[in-house]
């Protein structure tokens, strides 16, 4: 890991007030997620996420001040779900962080939902593109590593038609935590 | 402030979680209420991106996600219009097959959704704005409306005003009936 590299910073509390291409109240849903996930890890605000970014590995201090409650654990019950927005909630910062892009899109495709990474135009609209592809792991095992959930999603986006725009992929896992950022 | 499409964009996916929520609990008629509401919506934020080549990725993934919310709510002919449109104003070429795989889809839906019907009845009202035409059967007694082109309207009028009329129209996916022709 390099620590000579200034440690980055996501605030959960800053995300719940929305992101650029968000609106707050999905913003909120997200860092409810994320807190919920890291809380449900074992750890607390201002726990360092390892991130390798292929070159090298940097630490990413997540900050948040919602306390752990009755009500989070209760709507959060479907773990996949909650790993799967908890991971959009950490990597949208993260993209906005890692990039030059300064907006996030969602559109409708399929019955999942993907990301389109972009800026704004002088009247604010947005101008997309590139690719952003998330994927969540609860707790790494033998078979569920972060190398192979880049490794599919490598695989998935040769298979679609985007193989010739600019992708970025993050998938982050909770138990450590750690992540991996990918330019394809 | 806020892009005013950018805003209908953020509304519309909103719509879209909702209508995802319902369709998981199984309530499928609020489901596609939220969808046929995102899909208003969406449609205004991909008619209204600019057409130059700048925005050639971000009006092709506005254009696919509204097609694909008007499949979503049983609006398959417009979503075959979205796809005519998106392809029309040059789309970005990673979309072209996933669009035109829409109006693949949508057709498909509406050659398995359309049902042939034939009706007898009198041409009692027409409502011109909206190029509707009602006819009246008997028994038993109820008032059907029909959609029909802009340019057949006038002359059904005028020439089957209260006349009693036997007609063949489709059923669409969308639960009108579109009038095709006088028997």
């Amino acid at each position: 890991m390099n620590l000579e590299l200034e440690p980055l910073e996501i605030d959960l509390e800053k995300l719940r007030e929305g992101i650029p291409g968000f609106t707050a109240t999905a913003a909120s849903y997200l860092a409810e997620a994320a807190t919920y996930c890291l809380y449900k890890s074992g750890h607390q605000s201002g726990v360092y996420l390892v991130l390798d970014d292929g070159d090298e590995a940097r630490k990413v201090k997540i900050n948040w001040s919602a306390e752990l409650s009755s009500e989070m654990e209760s709507t959060w019950q479907d773990e996949q779900e909650l790993v799967e927005f908890a991971a959009i909630g950490i990597a949208l910062p993260l993209a906005l962080l890692l990039t030059s892009y300064t907006n996030i899109q969602r559109a409708r495709k399929g019955s999942r939902a993907d990301f389109w990474l972009g800026r704004l135009d002088k009247n604010g609209f947005p101008i997309l593109e590139a690719l952003l592809e998330v994927s969540g792991i609860y707790k790494e095992n033998a078979n569920n590593t972060i190398r192979t959930r880049v490794h599919q999603k490598e695989k998935q986006i040769k298979q679609t038609p985007y193989g010739n725009l600019s992708t970025y992929v993050i998938v982050i896992e909770f138990s450590k935590p750690k992540g991996k950022f990918l330019a394809l | 402030m806020k892009n005013e499409l950018v805003t209908l964009h953020e509304i519309a996916m909103e719509f879209m979680d909702e209508a995802q929520s319902a369709q998981q609990t199984g309530d499928f008629k609020t489901a596609r209420l939220f969808f046929q509401k995102a899909l208003t919506l969406e449609k205004v934020v991909a008619l209204g991106t600019p057409k130059s080549p700048t925005y050639q990725l971000t009006r092709s993934i506005f254009f696919r996600s509204a097609a694909t919310l008007a499949i979503d709510c049983g609006c398959y002919d417009e979503a075959i219009q979205l796809v005519d449109v998106a392809l029309s104003v040059d789309p970005h070429p990673a979309f072209i097959d996933e669009l035109q795989a829409l109006a693949v889809q949508a057709q498909a839906k509406i050659e398995e959704t359309e049902e042939v019907i034939e009706i007898t009845g009198r041409l009692v009202g027409a409502d011109l704005p909206n190029h509707l035409i009602k006819l009246q059967t008997s028994p038993p007694e109820k008032v059907i409306t029909m959609e029909v082109s802009k340019d057949q309207l006038p002359q059904l009028v005028q020439q089957y005003w209260e006349k009693i009329i036997t007609v063949a129209g489709i059923v669409k996916a969308s639960g009108t009936t579109q009038f095709q022709v006088i028997r």
